[in-house]
C-alpha cells in the first residue's frame, strides 16, 4: 500500500502509483515495489522505464478481462482454482523469467507439460539465495506448493 | 508535541506497548470495543487473541520491517486526513476516490466482511478497504486500479485493504501504518490473510 498525502506540494506532481508487482526483495526492481513515486524521478532512474512496462504487464495480465488459463484459453472463473504467476524476476537471463505472469487454471496442472520444470527453476533461484521474501509469507515457495 | 502540534499522551505509549503484547493486545481491544460499543473492534481484538494463541504471538504476523514508532491513535489520523490521504492499490497506476461500496450493518460477522471484501476485489479487479467512516459507520470501500484516495475527514480508521492477486504485504503498507498513525491492519492477497503490525 503505497501511500503519498496530497497536499498542495504534490497536488501538480506528475504521480504513478506502482502495484505490488515485486515480491521478491532481492530483484532490483524491489525500490518500486508498491510505491507512488514522482514520473520524473521513476524517468531518470536507471531501471524506471523497465518497471514501468513491468507494472503495466502485471496490472494487464492480472486484470478480471485477462483470467485466462494459459493451459486450456479458457476463462477462470473460480477464484480457488486461479494461480497468477506475478514477476517472479526481472532479469531475463533467469530461466525464471520465462513463467513471469502466467495464468493457470488448477484443474488443467496435470496438463501442464513444463511443471515440474518450473518447480525446478523456482527451487533453484531459492537455493541460489536470489530470493528473499519481506515477511512470513513465501511467495515464490507458495506458487511451488501449489503446482507440485 | 509532534510536528503536527498534537501531543502524545501516557495513555498513547501505554496503548501501544499493549499493541506489542501478545494477547493482551487483543484483550485491550474487546474492552475499548465494549466501551465504545463498537462490535467490530471486539471481533477484531478476539481475533488477534485467537490469533496469538495459536501462533504463540508471532505466525503469520509480520513484524520488524517498521520497528519504532509510537501511535498517537485518532490524533495522527486527523493530522494526515487534514491533508487528504492517497492509498496507492496493488494493481495500478490509477488512484480514484473512495467510494462507498456497502455499510457494514452493527452485528456483522467478520468472516462474512472479508468474503464481500474478496468478492468484490476478484469482480472488479480494484483495491477495496474496509474503513470506519467520519460518521462512525463501518462501510465497504472501493477505489480504481491505481488505488483509494481519502479525503479530508472522511474516515477514521482504515481496518485493512486488499491485494487483488497474491501479492504480499509490501513495505509501503508498513509505511501505511505508520502515515495513518494505527498500529495494524490485516491485508488480503489472493486467497492469503496477513495481519501486519508496527
Amino acid at each position: 500500500m503505497a501511500i503519498h498525502f496530497a497536499n498542495n506540494t504534490n497536488e501538480n506532481q506528475d504521480l504513478y502509483s506502482f502495484p505490488a508487482f515485486v515480491p521478491n526483495m532481492k530483484d532490483v526492481l524491489y525500490e518500486f515495489n508498491d510505491q507512488t513515486l514522482d514520473l520524473g524521478y521513476i524517468k531518470k532512474h536507471k531501471y524506471g522505464e523497465k518497471a514501468l512496462q513491468l507494472a503495466e504487464k502485471a496490472i494487464n495480465a492480472s486484470s478480471p478481462a485477462n483470467r485466462i488459463c494459459s493451459l486450456s484459453g479458457d476463462f477462470v472463473k473460480n477464484p480457488q482454482d486461479y494461480i497468477f504467476m506475478g514477476l517472479l524476476t526481472s532479469d531475463e537471463e533467469e530461466e525464471l523469467y520465462f513463467y513471469n505472469f502466467l495464468t493457470l487454471d488448477r484443474n488443467n496442472l496435470d496438463k501442464w507439460i513444463e511443471r515440474k520444470h518450473f518447480v525446478r527453476v523456482a527451487e533453484e533461484f531459492i537455493a541460489s539465495d536470489k530470493w528473499k521474501d519481506l515477511g512470513e509469507f513465501k511467495y515464490l515457495q507458495d506458487l511451488i506448493d501449489q503446482v507440485s | 508535541m509532534d510536528d503536527s502540534g498534537f501531543s502524545i499522551t501516557a495513555e498513547d505509549v501505554a496503548d501501544t506497548v499493549l499493541d506489542f503484547v501478545p494477547i493482551a493486545g487483543g484483550v485491550k481491544d474487546i474492552y475499548k470495543g465494549i466501551r465504545d460499543g463498537d462490535g467490530w473492534q471486539v471481533a477484531m481484538g478476539a481475533g488477534f487473541v485467537v490469533l496469538d494463541v495459536f501462533t504463540l504471538g508471532s505466525a503469520s504476523l509480520v513484524k520488524g520491517a517498521v520497528k519504532t514508532g509510537v501511535k498517537v491513535g485518532g490524533k495522527a489520523l486527523a493530522r494526515n486526513a487534514a491533508r487528504g490521504v492517497n492509498v496507492a492499490s496493488s494493481t495500478g497506476g490509477r488512484v480514484l476516490p473512495m467510494t462507498v461500496q456497502k455499510i457494514i450493518p452493527q452485528g456483522s460477522k467478520i468472516s462474512d466482511i472479508v468474503n464481500d471484501v474478496k468478492g468484490m476485489t476478484w469482480m472488479t479487479g480494484n483495491e477495496h478497504a474496509v474503513v470506519r467512516l467520519a460518521n462512525g459507520q463501518k462501510a465497504i470501500v472501493s477505489g480504481g486500479s491505481g488505488g483509494i484516495s481519502f479525503k479530508h475527514g472522511q474516515i477514521r480508521t482504515l481496518f485493512g485493504h486488499t491485494h487483488p492477486t497474491s501479492a504480499p504485504p509490501s513495505l509501503g503498507d508498513y509505511n501505511a501504518l505508520r502515515q495513518l498513525g494505527q498500529s495494524r491492519q490485516y491485508v488480503l492477497h489472493g486467497g492469503q490473510v496477513s495481519l501486519i503490525r508496527h
